[in-house]
């Protein structure tokens, strides 16, 4: 049973500092009296097989999640990582975090450059790259299903683009399968 | 299982192509590129692991080459030894046409 001292109410109000003892177990949606900030539903994917690639940009198969807001003003909070790599010789690997179809969490697109939101750098073919890891608070004004997703690919550089894998993957104990998830945090506003 | 990826850039070096889980059913093709039959990719498959095996070797050669490349200077005297340690890593890829004679490739001893 859960059990809180009551001793900890000051001549005022509940002073939440001195709480002690056992914190009843509840959920963060069932808060009452916090006007912002709480957790109301999390959605995560975790792909634990490969994807590779040879196109420019394409989705990521298997590395989407659907999160139905439950009022335009809520946020959404978008953590991400990605394992990978891309291949050394030819290639440059790079990944667009999309909302839907709009392209969110990007840099601005300058001149000839394009924005991305990451990109793999592998030094060798055997090695993974250092992953990419995200966060990006997003506001998607709507109380529709939407869908966050991964694009990934050479962006007209011809050869692979890897997920959860080196370029290698050469069936030996010296190589890795990684694996990537997003998880998406519904926040009230 | 081989790299399908691979095996479909061997055949169309310009496909645009993805593979889930390296699964033959979860190829898509892209693009307009045109799909390569299940076998054509599988009959790749000895030339991609023979094509990683000797970019591996090469990658280990190159790099034991790099380690006594000072010793090649114009300001160094070169000792026959190592002239013929390093003419033979230069050598340890001729005449190689299979993976198994890759896998089996031993590097001389430096001196």
């Amino acid at each position: 049973m859960s059990l809180i001292k009551t001793n900890a109410r000051s001549s005022s109000a509940l002073d939440a500092t001195i709480l002690t003892g056992n914190l009843p177990s509840i959920s963060g949606a069932s808060l009452t009296g916090v006007s912002a900030g709480k957790v109301l539903q999390v959605q995560q994917t975790v792909k634990t097989d490969t994807f590779t690639t040879s196109s420019s940009m394409v989705d990521i198969t298997g590395l989407t999640v659907n999160i139905t807001p439950s009022s335009s003003s809520n946020k959404i909070l978008v953590l991400s990582t990605l394992n990978g790599s891309q291949e050394v010789a030819v290639t440059r690997g790079y990944v667009i975090m999309y909302r839907d179809s709009t392209p969110i969490f990007v840099g601005t697109n300058t001149s000839s450059r394009f924005g991305g939101s990451g990109s793999f750098s592998s030094v060798s073919g055997s090695i993974a790259s250092p992953s990419i890891s995200s966060s990006f608070l997003d506001t998607p004004n709507t109380t529709s299903q939407i869908t966050y997703k991964w694009q990934g690919g050479n962006k007209g550089n011809p050869g692979g683009f890897y997920i959860n894998r080196t370029e290698d993957d050469g069936n030996d104990a010296t190589q890795i399968r990684m694996a990537s998830s997003i998880t998406c945090l519904e926040i009230e506003g | 299982m081989s790299d399908i990826l691979k095996a479909i850039l061997k055949i169309n070096p310009d496909a645009k192509v993805s593979v889930n889980n390296e699964d033959f059913d979860q190829i898509q093709w892209h693009d307009g590129t045109t799909p390569i039959s299940k076998d054509d990719i599988q009959a790749q498959f000895t030339a991609v692991d023979f094509d990683t095996a000797m970019k591996n070797l090469r990658a280990k050669r190159n790099k034991l080459l790099a380690e006594t490349d000072h010793l090649a200077l114009s300001d160094q005297t070169l000792s026959d030894d190592m002239k013929t340690y390093r003419q033979e890593l230069r050598d340890i890829t001729n005449g190689l046409t299979t993976k198994d004679e890759v896998d089996a490739v031993t590097f001389p001893t430096k001196p």
